[in-house]
């Protein structure tokens, strides 16, 4: 009932002109930065951060989870026509989605990907809607100390999967909590490291250090990578669809609807194998409820268990639908997934759910447990949201596929000005300061630096996202104990979570002790860690 | 270039990271513990975790057979990403003095230029470009950026 009341309540929210829109411009986008080199989500929500914040809040999380939908699929394109997967959560798309498109099929994979995208997304946040009111209501009787040892889990288990290193990973995420706490203290307002910049009384500027994070140093990085890569490769050519002459055929072709039989086509592969959507789904939302792990994990793998369940294994990797399938709807249903410790905890699931709680302390809102009860209806229209992209991505990639292919013409030194300068204009605007500018270049050169010498930077971000939670539940689970440290061992609860935070650091330190750190520097030798999912 | 020399950057984010722990522990010494107490529990576990860091590091730096690269050759692999930094950097810096339409055009047409850009009427278009959004920005959305 609960569930009803609240879907009703975020349905009044965003079921209006403004939040259809928003999910429209958010799917564009994402679908561009999923297409474009060196693009992701979390590059393309920080870059539209400073322009959300100008309107309400369920229109400002409806346009960020939008791009994370399109971003999803756009990568896809990319790699089912040349192999070069435009997002993470594309590569295992290109094992099967490339040979189809070798083999002149390219409009059908194209479709099945986008088909399973659709209904990848629709199962993982329905899945979401119908659990996240009774994981809320278990959340919210947890006290702060356990809360404090839950935001340690999230930074910990980020910190473990991503990267080869744990103490690289631990280390980058501590570093992200001590820079959140370069503010004033909790209780005594005592100023902590302000190299007497007045400024950072506050927290830091959370959209400047977004921007700095994932758009300034990704641009900064750009032309290295993309040299790496022996420059760009051409889209269109690898499109072999035969060229109508005639303007119908050309507005048809501008418009997607010049294969009508594919398009169609695509839809009834994928529904042909509903065994290998909702495997894929439920892989995707069980891994998004991971916090750090993003969709570069999940997709490859649901391809790996679609292969390890297929009757036939020889038909993989030689274009056969179940491989593509089994990847785009982990993929998409990962939103959902990460949506629920994002929405009942506060802790992300992913470095896009982590934009999304930046937008909720710019709207002066602290996520955690009591978001869900304080503010049920934006809670819920961010999962409505999240639904109808999913639902959107039918139309829209079928009318945006052909024109999305000329994005990747861009060239690299246009590519990089112009998003720096975009980036710039963005972190400026939010509060009209050179000092979020100076903030912005101050974790763009930061995090330059962490790529460059293979650090992980997602648990940078999520360490400054969870360092103000983790802090306050430090500070009160304190003064409820009269000071007493204690307190954090004391409830069955907490001793469970330790036993957690114990376990999850034994495995890491395991699998790293098992790896020679010559590996490490010779997969790292390039000096750039992955790029953020 | 040196053997040793390379040993150089593996240490240069360990040794930043410390100095900012010391000046950390520094700001925060004399307070009480609702204000101290949660950063001098991070600075403990980060200067715990950094030998460890460092350890790893310098142990796959002595394993490592790689040949030797000389600074030529660096400078031929990464010469774009420092003109990118040193373009942001100089943007950031005369983006007040100078005001956005003259810092921005000279940075986006300069760093195209850099990047390897040489076609004047694209570089001309992306100028136009540049102002255009400034004027977008200035003058649609309201944003008092420097020198608009």
């Amino acid at each position: 009932m609960e569930t009803l009341h609240g879907l009703a309540a975020g349905w009044d929210l965003i079921a209006t002109p403004t939040g259809l829109m928003a999910m429209v411009i958010g799917l564009t986008v994402g679908f561009i930065a999923g297409v474009l080199p060196g693009f992701s989500g979390p590059n393309a929500a920080a870059l539209l951060l400073p322009i959300s914040l100008h309107y309400p809040l369920e229109i400002a999380l409806a346009l960020i989870i939008s791009i994370y939908a399109g971003t999803t699929f756009g990568g896809t394109i990319p790699a089912i026509l040349i192999n070069v997967p435009g997002e993470g959560g594309a590569a295992a798309t290109a094992l099967d989605g490339h040979p189809m498109a070798k083999a002149g099929k390219a409009q059908l994979a194209i479709g099945i990907a986008r088909m399973a995208s659709v209904l990848g997304g629709v199962i993982g946040v329905g899945i979401a809607i119908v659990l996240i009111h009774p994981i809320s209501a278990i959340a919210i009787r947890i006290g702060p100390p356990e809360l404090f040892i839950a935001s340690m889990i999230g930074v910990t288990v980020c910190a473990t999967l991503i990267g080869d290193n744990v103490a690289k990973g631990l280390t980058v995420a501590f570093l992200g909590m001590l820079i959140s706490a370069m503010s004033v203290g909790p209780i005594s307002a005592e100023p902590r490291l302000d190299f007497g910049i007045p400024e950072l009384y506050d927290q830091i500027p959370l959209v400047a250090a977004v921007v700095g994070i994932f758009a300034l140093s990704e641009m900064m990085l750009l032309p290295k990578q993309m040299a790496e890569s022996s420059g760009q490769a051409d889209y269109v050519a690898a499109d072999q669809r035969p060229q109508s002459t005639h303007w119908t055929g050309k507005l048809l072709r501008l418009l997607g609807l010049d294969n009508v039989p594919e398009i169609v086509r695509g839809v009834r592969v994928t529904l042909g194998y509903p065994w290998a959507v909702l495997q894929g789904s439920l892989i995707g939302l069980l891994i998004g409820t991971v916090p750090g792990i993003g969709s570069s994990v999940s997709n490859l793998v649901a391809y790996g268990a679609a292969k390890r369940w297929a009757k036939d294994k020889s038909r993989f990797g030689k274009g056969h639908p179940v491989g593509i399938i089994a990847s785009e709807a982990s993929d998409n249903a990962l939103a959902g997934g990460s949506l629920i410790p994002t929405l009942t905890l506060g802790i992300p699931g992913n470095a896009t759910s982590a934009v999304m709680l930046a937008a909720l302390y710019l709207y002066g809102i602290q996520p955690g447990p009591q978001f869900m009860s304080a503010h049920p209806g934006e809670a819920y229209a961010v999962l409505l949201a999240a639904f109808c992209s999913s639902v959107l991505i039918l139309p829209l990639g079928i009318v945006l596929s052909s024109p999305l292919i000329y994005f990747t013409k861009i060239k690299m030194p246009i590519l990089v000005p112009a998003t720096m300068l975009i980036s710039v204009i963005g972190a400026y605007a939010t509060n009209a300061s050179m000092f979020d500018v100076s903030v912005a270049l101050a974790f763009g050169l930061l995090t330059l630096l962490l790529r460059i010498f293979n650090y992980p930077i997602i648990p940078l971000f999520l360490g400054l996202i969870l360092g103000p939670l983790a802090e306050n539940n430090f500070v009160r689970s304190l003064a409820l104990a009269r000071y007493h440290a204690d307190i954090f061992w004391q409830s069955t609860p907490s001793k469970v979570l330790l036993a957690v935070l114990a376990g999850l650091l034994a495995t890491g330190i395991a699998r790293n002790l098992r790896r020679r750190p010559t590996e490490e520097r010779a997969e790292g030798h390039e000096g750039i860690a992955a790029t953020p999912d | 270039m040196n053997r040793y020399s390379t040993l150089i950057p593996i240490l240069v984010l360990p040794v930043i990271i410390c100095v900012y722990l010391v000046l950390f522990w520094n700001s925060v010494k004399d307070m009480a513990i609702t204000s101290a107490g949660y950063p001098k529990l991070l600075i403990v576990m980060i200067a715990c975790l950094l030998p460890f860091v460092l350890g790893r590091e310098v142990i796959a730096w002595r394993r490592s057979h790689a040949a030797d690269v000389s600074w030529r050759a660096l400078w031929r692999d990464w010469n774009k990403v420092v003109y990118a930094a040193v373009a942001l950097i100089a943007y950031i810096v005369l983006l007040d003095p100078l005001g956005a339409y003259v810092s921005s055009f000279l940075f986006v047409v300069g760093l195209a230029f850099a990047l390897g850009c040489r076609r004047p009427l694209v570089l001309a278009g992306l100028g136009g470009g540049t102002l255009l959004l400034i004027l977008v920005f200035a003058g649609a959305l309201g944003v008092e950026l420097p020198g608009t």
